[in-house]
């Protein structure tokens, strides 16, 4: 998580859209992290459930990313993922 | 053969089923420690709006006596104690962050039950993991005797320990994990017409 936020900083003049991107980029290979450590590959795993694995996760790295990036005085983030 | 392929497919469905459980308990943890609180957006704009809203109904008010309205300084005053308010509300609504050593010795058990049901679960994915050979899904009563267990656990569960926010979020994540014990039943028993969590 302080690796999401540490990227989310280093983002200088990013738009909504490159800032999404760093999060969903961070949750796809967390979960396929988690999928690894259970012992599966991502093709064993249908694509829907896949992606609802990966939205759960997409929705939690956000909300905490907001949080810690507000907490951090980043207003710019605030204002831009609303 | 066609139980060969069965089994290997329950395998796989368990394995992805421990990721729910693991995110299950985690979530859990989450919401009896309120992590997050205190950062949340929405709390940060409830205390603007509160603040902002003192101030507008404060000035309306001493507006009605005659009085003049218009100080920076009475607009500033006005605009702490409406702040100090939604302080106040915020606490008891959002909550504050708790700490491990905060919590009551019900709570530090069922987090620790909640933990070695993960564990269990995680050793039997570590072994159909590590041995190719066949395994059948076994010890099933005991492993639901345990989910009941936690399931009434959850239920029982003193949410007045917590903020509002977070007793609202805990019925949501009692739902998830009863839903996630179905899909363990779908699986471990292969009980027909129960879907994934």
């Amino acid at each position: 998580m302080d690796n999401l936020v540490e990227k989310l900083k280093s983002l200088k003049n990013a738009s909504v859209h490159e800032y999404h991107e760093v999060i969903q980029k961070h949750s796809h290979k967390q979960v396929v992290k988690e999928l690894k450590e259970a012992g599966l590959s991502i093709e064993d795993v249908p694509p829907e459930e896949f992606n609802q694995l990966l939205q759960s996760k997409i929705k939690e790295n956000t909300s905490f990313a907001k949080g810690a990036m507000v907490a951090g005085g980043a207003i710019l983030f605030l204002q831009l993922l609303g | 053969m066609a139980q060969l392929k069965l089994i290997d497919e329950l395998k796989k469905r368990y394995k992805l089923w421990t990721i729910h459980l693991e995110r299950s308990t985690v979530a859990f943890k989450n919401n009896i420690l309120q992590t997050g609180s205190g950062k949340d957006i929405e709390e940060r704009l409830v205390s603007f709006g509160m603040a902002s809203l003192t101030v507008y109904i404060g000035s309306s008010i001493i507006g009605l006596f005659g009085a003049y309205t218009g100080g920076l300084l009475g607009g500033i005053v006005l605009f702490t104690i409406g702040w100090s308010l939604s302080k106040l509300f915020n606490k008891h609504f959002f909550g504050v962050e708790r700490k491990q050593s905060d919590l009551k010795e019900d709570e530090i058990e069922l987090l620790e039950y909640l933990d070695s049901l993960v564990l269990a679960h995680q050793k039997i994915r570590d072994d159909i993991n590590s041995d190719s050979s066949l395994i059948f899904f076994t010890d099933y009563p005991n492993l639901r005797r345990a989910f009941k267990k936690a399931l009434r656990y959850l239920e029982n569960y003193n949410t007045k320990y917590l903020a509002y926010k977070y007793r609202i979020k805990h019925l949501v994540i009692v739902k998830k994990y009863a839903s996630d014990v179905r899909t363990f039943d779908a699986i471990y028993a292969n009980k027909k017409g129960v879907t994934h969590a």
